[in-house]
């Protein structure tokens, strides 16, 4: 593939939000999506659990070669150990692949017209404070590549807005630090279910995981607040000795990875440029998944970009804030003051709710949808006080 | 400054508030930006990081 000196669109990263707004933006626009490692999808830093509505949402195939199980529920253990589960019928959600999964995405934009050029690492190419496009680091090679509109879906690390102009620095005590190892061997109950283990001791203002691929192969994971002293390698580590069944399991991988779980890029269009997915902290603040959430984000960008260069009128691009933060941005936003109730509670509060809460009312928390849950907290006068400013 | 055995996962460079740490293949802090905040090596999730005279 030859990349050419213009482009009316240049997307700066190809995980789920670079992919889908590349796919969406060729449907009237001339798209280049770059990355800089060597595969797309590779390394994997996640958990890969994804829910079942996120396949209809966007028309994705249950197609075996992504998806490794089918999960049925979750259940949760607060700190003494007591289990709060709820499982369904029918299947809620899958723990796919994400190397093989990110790749069907980015093929997905590559089918509607996208060029995808991976090993390559972009910078922001501006003149006179205006965006020009982007400059691309390649095998030793330097490009500068001309583009009316840029996507910075650049995840995490966010320099692409920064470069820009706009802050996207995260304070470590918004971020969850987080390692996990992909093993096998291990034994464990209930291999159709997440497993999330809540306290103080074991994930300070976090939680470890357990994400089974196979009966007896789970990523097994765990996120800590960025502000903690000891590592999450640290608490993780002890987590798996204390446990028979993973202690002696093998491990097929280690991942690093950080989640912006503390809130939002507000504004995330200035001039010719949109951010996207991680890098605008388009992240679900309860339990720090953000794949459904960057696709989303994604898909509106995408459809705005093409938009604006069918009209011939970047004037609109700000219709994707518009947009965003009246839909899903604004349930976001919801499951935010969630969890500035919940990063307080200490292992006695975690205890107590799971004497009252159910699974169901867990779920319902994590969707930003609170009442029902909170109203069930009348005799713990600690946590009413907290509450009251909720209901 | 290189920062050994880095897994490249990009929580030191969100969170430097002065956009010292690049990753194009491995992690890369430029001494002449850093501030020696510190917010760096408590970020990362597995102790990678040291700051000569850092203030954490
Ligand atoms: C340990 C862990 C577990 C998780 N578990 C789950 C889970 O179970 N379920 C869930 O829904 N979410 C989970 N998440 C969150 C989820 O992984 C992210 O929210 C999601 O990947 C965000 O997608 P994205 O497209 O915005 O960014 P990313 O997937 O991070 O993609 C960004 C891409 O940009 C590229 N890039 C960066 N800078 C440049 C540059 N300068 N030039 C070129 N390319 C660049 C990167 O190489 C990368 O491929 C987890 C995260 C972590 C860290
Ligand atoms: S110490 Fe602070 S300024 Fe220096 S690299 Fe780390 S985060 Fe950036
Ligand atoms: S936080 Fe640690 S592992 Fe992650 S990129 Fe920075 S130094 Fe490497």
């Amino acid at each position: 593939m030859k990349i050419e000196d213009e482009y009316d669109v240049v997307v700066v990263g190809a995980g789920p939000a670079g992919s889908m707004a590349a796919r969406f933006a060729a449907e009237k626009a001339g798209v280049l999506v770059v990355d800089k490692h060597r595969e797309i999808g590779s390394p994997k830093r996640c958990g890969e659990g994804l829910g079942i509505r996120t396949f209809s949402e966007f028309s994705i195939p249950v197609d075996r070669r992504f998806i490794n199980q089918d999960i049925y529920g979750s259940v949760i253990y607060a700190p003494n150990g007591r289990e709060v589960s709820i499982r369904y019928d029918e299947v809620m959600g899958y723990i796919i692949e994400r190397k093989i999964f990110d790749k069907y995405l980015a093929t997905e934009a590559v089918r509607a017209g996208a060029a995808v050029m991976a090993e390559s690492y972009a910078t922001l190419w501006m003149e006179d404070g205006k965006l020009k496009g982007i400059k691309l680091r390649r095998q030793g090679e330097e490009l500068d590549i001309r583009s009316r509109i840029v996507i910075a879906a650049d995840g995490v690390e966010s320099q692409i807005a920064r470069q820009m102009g706009l802050n996207t620095t995260v304070n470590p005590y918004d971020m969850d630090s987080c390692i996990e190892y992909e093993m096998c061997g291990i034994d464990y109950k209930d291999m159709d279910m997440l497993h999330i283990f809540l306290g103080n001791k074991i994930a300070p203002r976090g939680y470890v995981w357990i994400f089974p691929k196979d009966d007896d192969r789970a990523n097994v994971g765990i996120g800590i607040a960025g502000d903690v002293g000891e590592t999450a390698k640290y608490y993780l580590d002890k987590f798996i000795a204390e446990h028979q069944g993973l202690a002696d399991g093998s491990i097929l991988e280690v991942n690093v990875g950080s989640v912006p779980v503390g809130g939002f890029l507000e504004n995330m269009v200035k001039d010719n440029l949109l951010v996207v997915g991680d890098a605008a902290r388009q992240v679900n603040p309860i339990h720090g998944g953000g794949i459904s959430e960057a696709m989303h984000a994604g898909r509106l960008a995408g459809t705005t970009v093409a938009k604006a260069v069918k009209e011939d009128n970047l004037g609109i691009l700000g219709e994707y804030n518009e947009e965003w933060w009246s839909t899903k941005g604004l349930k976001l936003k919801k499951v935010l003051k969630v969890r500035n109730f919940t990063e307080k509670l200490d292992d006695e509060d975690l205890d107590y709710l799971a004497t009252i809460w159910s699974g169901e009312d867990l779920m319902e928390i994590t969707r930003g949808n609170h009442k029902t849950a909170f109203k069930k907290i009348v005799k713990h006068p600690k946590l009413l006080k907290w509450v009251k400013n909720f209901l | 400054m290189e920062v050994e055995n880095c897994y490249g996962c990009g929580g030191c460079v969100a969170v430097c508030p002065t956009g010292a740490i690049t990753i194009i293949e491995e992690v890369e802090i430029d001494a002449e930006k850093c501030v020696k905040c510190g917010r760096c090596e408590l970020m990362c999730p597995a102790g990678l990081i040291r700051i000569d005279g850092s203030q954490r």
